[in-house]
């Protein structure tokens, strides 16, 4: 029988009440450091192939962040130096694997051996011998620089001790909470690290995540990681920076004593936190596992050498629900408050709807409470009113707080062994037991392996991009039946394990999007990496501003470029408008700490259906407004944005790369003040469709703009869409008081008048002008105007404006297809 | 569940269709030989990939059309009793439709 883990072990031997569930069968697995699945810790160093140079170079916007708010918290860089030389900071803090009282801590739970390094070892062996580093993998919190000293305790038949002044400050000065979750060892390592913090005055939150650009052994239990931030949520200024050090030092004794959080990069002076290990795990969880009274026996736990289908290197254990979950980073308790439920009231009907297993719930769960918790209720039951077809299901997307409980359906076709199977039986027992584990990873809010790239379109809800979908993935949350080769090809390859993207979702994610009765199932499930997506290997999409700076000001109109980039070695063919025309293309925005919302463009363009061969390297490219939607204006507040954009290329999605923007407050009150009026709809569209004389008050609002903020990059916006209509007879549909009394009128063209102004507004700080509006729009704009002077019969002044454009453009190095394209027009 | 419905007397088996991914509420209409079977509305509830289950009762070789009347896709399928589990789907902008022998599972 395989060795159990001393960590492990002690989860799994709860001890069941008089009513439990007796069948809940118990772990026994491998112990952790012979599985092969298991980093122990690390010798020497490994940086990713990007390098830290690349990092490094990051810039950014410098005096966004809230400087102030981290004076009172941060760690000077000298006193934390000072502190830990001294081996003041946390020397016997708990570690890894548990304190030991009145000992120097133990790493990682086992007994570190110093010199012989467990799995796994890097090969080669480095030399000259760096030294061990054990595992640091696990939760952190944040020491606050001034601790609350404990009062003593009054102690019985004494006098009242007389109040006396304590030396030092009582008070935490502790507005920030910060918890570091590190996942670069133990099971399936992430190579991950993300901070949650919490400031309690005014009340903020903020999460990021980072991923490890370096991990270096410095010498026994002196270990430093680098990593680089890459995804954010909440209030950015909270975590400032780009990189993130994590470093785990011993002081006295074998283990590991000081911890240390740095944030740095992106032009901000380094800040330092101390940490204290808080667990070996990300987050707690407590599991009940309830069965109903006909639900037969229960599969709660599985050998892995069971069955004969099984990757050859998979280690002989026995896993159960618990091992699972612990294995993906959660402190499982199972409860011990487990209840046979009877079935003498049931009636000739013996099958269960959800409504009735969310009443169960209610009813029989012990931990029920409605709110966001980590806790989830497990039924066993025979079969649900759906039929033999359904073999278990996260139930729970019923009333405000879902996710809370599942239910597994042990008279169902999980029970239908495929013909000639070599053992029925194991083979039963291991589809139980991934059911369960199964419905329980919906619980955590993950999809199914197909349906990562499935989000909710509308309200209500927040959906994050679209997901790449992992259709072969030997993961709990796909159908073995579904994969390539079928439920054998799943089960010879499937090491027990949820896939990586599921894994970096459970440990790292915003937490409310995990947590059980937290985030709606199905609302920002499976979040991935985003740049992993756009790796698809024939198309890479990127969204970009084209513009040195992305800070934009208070109102300033936030016009986008598209660019989809061959990266296939063969030509493809493509619709060279798919980017323009508003009908393929989807972008999503987020305020940070706002939800994701999808932008809609006001217009579309059909048109004739074509396709071109776009050769290796080449590119198309698309530019939008994406300021304002068809359902209002997505910027319209100072702060940090992100977007991304998406395009669908014949079923392969391909994801763009994150783009972060900022919005400045207000300049001064006269943009605060023509903001109401300004950040409209009819405002929206005027400036979308590039003037709208109908929207008469929209109008009125943009003249106002000019007027009182003429500086503002805006105003020229603003000049531009309330004067093009003056390049045409433009048409307007006239209602008098009756559909019968409509009639079209046509506003007298003044081309003369729309020049002039838009020339001021163009080639005047014409690189400001460029920047503004986006390089297709504002080349576009400026031929648009020479054409109408044109057919208006004043060449001269169309060759002049073009002969400008030109210039312009070779200036800001468009394409040389475009001047081409412009030259030819002034012949 | 709908309760089963046939075209009438003979030779008929019980046939499943089941509406799997991805519906939105869409209204389908189940048809064999002019006659509208069924009336669907599916939406696909992705904890488990199903959408609805309609249990008929067809001849062996009966043709047998679905439409989504609002969407104007249809698709045809010929009912075979060997694989009597009919699996629909609606994705990339088309209606899919094929038979299977086992009922399909869903968790």
């Amino acid at each position: 029988m395989a060795k159990r883990s001393k960590s492990e072990e002690s989860k799994s031997t709860t001890t069941l009440s008089d009513t439990g569930i007796e069948e809940l069968a118990q772990a026994a697995p491998l112990r952790e450091e012979e599985h092969p699945d298991y980093v122990a810790g690390r010798i020497g160093e490994e940086t990713e192939a990007l390098g830290e140079t690349a990092y490094l170079e990051d810039t950014y916007e410098e005096g966004a962040y809230d400087e102030a708010a981290y004076d009172e918290d941060a760690v000077s860089e000298e006193a934390y130096e000072e502190a830990y030389d001294e081996g003041e900071v946390e020397a016997f803090t708990p570690v890894p694997g548990g304190p030991v009282p009145g000992f120097p801590p133990i790493p990682g739970g086992p007994l570190p051996r110093p010199g012989i390094p467990t799995q796994p070892i890097p090969r080669p062996f480095p030399r000259p011998w760096p030294g061990f580093c054990t595992v640091v993998s696990g939760r952190y919190s944040y020491v606050p620089p001034f601790q609350l000293r404990p009062q003593p305790l009054p102690q019985p038949g004494r006098r009242p001790v007389v109040p006396r002044r304590v030396p030092g400050p009582i008070i935490p000065i502790n507005l920030l909470r910060i918890t570091v979750r590190v996942d670069v060892d133990r099971y399936f390592p992430q190579k991950r690290i993300s901070i949650q913090v919490s400031r309690l005055f005014p009340h903020s939150t903020a999460h990021a995540i980072a991923r490890v650009i370096s991990d270096r052994c410095n010498g026994f239990n002196n270990r430093t990681i680098r990593a680089r931030i890459y995804y954010r949520d909440g209030n950015a200024s909270l975590i400032p920076g780009t990189i993130v050090t994590f470093t785990a030092k011993r002081t006295t004794g074998l283990g590991y004593g000081a911890y240390k959080l740095t944030l740095s990069g992106g032009g901000i002076t380094p800040r330092h936190y101390k940490l204290r290990f808080a667990s070996r795990y990300f987050d707690p969880v407590e599991f009940e596992v309830d069965r109903v009274q006909n639900a037969g026996s229960i599969v709660t736990a599985y050998n892995t050498g069971s069955h004969p289908t099984r990757p050859g290197n998979l280690p002989n254990e026995t896993l159960s629900l618990a091992t699972v979950f612990q294995r993906a980073g959660f402190d499982v308790r199972m409860s011990p408050n487990t209840t046979v439920i009877p079935t003498s009231g049931a009636g000739a009907n013996g099958t269960w709807s959800d409504a009735e297993m969310h009443n169960a719930m209610v009813t029989y769960w012990s931990r029920f409470a409605n709110r966001p918790q980590w806790a989830m209720w497990v039924l066993y039951a025979a079969r649900h009113d759906a039929g033999r077809g359904l073999g278990g299901v996260m139930f729970d997307d019923i009333g405000g707080n879902h996710r809370q409980g599942t239910a597994i359906f042990t008279d169902s076709f999980i029970q239908d062994v495929p013909p000639g199977d070599p053992n029925p039986n194991a083979w039963r027992n291991r589809m139980q037991f991934w059911t369960a584990v199964h419905e329980m990873g919906h619980a955590f809010n993950l999809a199914h392996s197909w349906q990562k790239a499935l989000g909710v379109p509308v309200a209500p809800g927040d959906p994050w991009i679209p997901l790449a979908n992992e259709p072969e993935a030997r993961s709990y949350m796909n159908y073995p039946f579904r994969v390539s080769g079928g439920q054998s090809a799943f089960f010879s390859d499937f090491r027990f394990r949820f896939s990586n993207n599921e894994l970096i979702f459970m440990r790292h994610a915003p937490r409310r999007f995990v947590q059980m009765g937290n985030s709606n199932w199905f609302e920002n499930h499976g979040f991935e990496a985003p740049d992993a997506l756009s790796q698809t290997g024939n198309w890479a999409l990127e969204i970009r501003p084209n513009r040195d700076a992305t800070a934009y000001r208070f109102l300033e109109p936030v016009t986008m470029e598209l660019k989809l980039t061959n990266t296939n070695s063969e030509p493809q063919t493509i619709d060279p408008d798919m980017l323009q025309d508003g009908r393929h293309i989807t972008v999503f925005l987020q305020r940070e700490g706002g939800p994701t919302r999808q932008w809609n463009p006001m217009i579309t363009h059909c048109h004739e259906a074509h396709e071109d061969a776009l050769a290796p390297g080449k590119s198309i490219y698309g530019a939008h407004m994406v300021s304002a939607s068809t359902d209002g204006w997505l910027v319209d507040e100072p702060g940090f944005y992100k977007l991304q954009a998406a395009v669908d290329m014949g079923g392969e999605i391909v994801v763009s790369n994150v783009l972060r923007l900022y919005v400045g407050p207000p300049d001064s009150q006269a943009e605060a003040a023509v903001a109401p009026d300004y950040f409209t709809e009819d405002v929206g569209r005027v400036l979308a469709f590039s003037g709208a004389p109908a929207l008469s008050e929209a109008e009125n609002a943009l003249r106002k703009l000019t007027e009182s903020c003429p500086g503002n990059p805006a105003a020229r916006h603003a000049e531009v869409a309330l004067t093009s209509p003056l390049l045409r007879y433009f048409k307007t549909l006239k209602s008098e008081s009756s559909r019968a009394d409509m009639a079209i009128t046509t506003a007298k063209r003044d081309v003369g008048k729309a020049a002039k102004v838009q020339s001021d507004a163009l080639l005047k700080g014409a690189d400001a002008a460029a920047d503004t509006l986006g390089h297709i729009p504002y080349f576009g704009q400026l031929r648009q105007v020479a054409a109408a002077l044109e057919d208006e019969g004043n060449k001269k002044g169309a060759a002049e404006l073009l002969s400008k454009t030109v210039t312009m453009m070779k200036k800001r190095k468009v394409l040389p297809s475009v001047i081409t394209e412009t030259e030819a027009a002034l012949k | 569940m709908a309760d089963g419905r046939g075209l009438g007397s003979g030779e008929t088996a019980p046939i499943e269709i089941h509406f799997q991914e991805i519906f939105s509420g869409e209204h389908i209409e189940v048809s064999a030989g002019g006659t509208v079977l069924a009336d669907v509305t599916a939406k696909t509830r992705f904890q488990t990939g199903l959408a609805h289950i309609e249990r008929l009762r067809l001849h062996d070789g009966e043709e047998v059309t679905l439409r989504i009347p609002a969407l104007g896709l249809e698709t045809k399928a010929v009912i075979e009793v060997a694989r009597p589990y009919l699996a629909v789907t609606l994705s990339n902008g088309r209606l899919n439709a094929h038979s299977v022998a086992t009922c399909p599972g869903y968790v």
